[in-house]
């Protein structure tokens, strides 16, 4: 399974990210950041959605699953929800939705402890 | 999570070779090997923290993502990852001194060049490894910093 988390602060995604790995072993945590940042920006646009894939596979032939954080206005982030489906969820920090997200947490009016609560339940049903 | 020694070059007799002396070295890692760019940055953001050495090499015949462009991602993963990345370019080239320059920039550890015979780029590579080896075996308040 897959969770795409995006919205909110980088620090904040990936610290969330991180929390929610740590309590659960068989789930990893991708920042695209790291594979923008790593990749040649010059890269064809589908390179970033093959190697993403990818990783979704490999890592679910060994029954791990992942979670993958982005920035919230990441033109790549429907591309990716539509690649990875059936098996992926999409969780969005922030207030705007237009019913492109899975889930939405209101930033404004709720915790992280409100965003990790919703995040471990979603990685139990894996 | 055990610990991975990772080797991407898309020469497959370099990584046989790496490989036959990681295991005859007996480090108590797992070692994978990737002869694709693409498959070797795949490894890498799954794997990346429990990588604790990488030979890359340079480039990849038909692939735009280099070697440098591998360290990046593990350096930002991992930062304690040990990381050699190898070139056939000559020492004195200005292509040796761009990947050289660029090494420095994400502090890697090894640039091999391949120098003037085989054997000199073998040896340069096994230090390497013996290198990594050292380090795992070392508690780790006994590494220089």
């Amino acid at each position: 399974m897959v969770i795409i988390l995006d919205g909110s602060s980088k620090t904040a995604r990936i610290t969330i990210a991180e929390q929610a790995i740590e309590a659960f072993p068989s789930w990893r945590h991708l920042a695209l950041e790291v594979f923008e940042e790593a990749a040649d920006p010059e890269q064809e646009k589908d390179f970033h959605l093959q190697v993403i894939k990818k990783c979704a596979d490999e890592l679910a032939k060994t029954d791990l699953h992942l979670i993958l954080t982005m920035p919230g206005d990441s033109p790549q982030h429907q591309l990716l929800a539509v690649a990875l489906q059936p098996d992926c969820a999409t969780v969005h920090l922030g207030t705007e939705d237009e019913g492109a997200y899975d889930y939405t947490i209101d930033t404004q009016e709720r915790s992280v402890n409100d965003v990790t609560k919703l995040l471990h339940t979603i990685m139990e049903t894996a | 999570m055990k610990k991975i020694f990772f080797i991407a070059d898309d020469s497959e007799l370099k990584g046989k070779l790496m490989k036959d002396f990681v295991e005859a070295e007996k480090m108590d890692v797992d070692i994978f090997v990737e002869e694709t760019a693409q498959g070797a940055l795949v490894t890498i953001l799954t794997h990346a923290r429990q990588i604790v050495g990488a030979i890359l090499d340079d480039n990849f015949k038909g692939e735009q993502l280099t070697g440098i462009n591998l360290a990046r991602a593990i350096r930002i993963i991992n930062p304690l990852t040990k990381i050699a990345i190898v070139t056939a370019r000559k020492k004195d080239s200005p292509g040796f001194q761009k990947i050289q320059k660029e090494a420095d920039q994400i502090h890697i550890e090894t640039v091999v060049a391949y120098g003037n015979s085989n054997l000199n780029r073998r040896e340069q590579m096994q230090n390497f490894v013996r290198e990594v080896h050292t380090a795992l075996r070392t508690p780790i308040d006994d590494l220089p910093v």
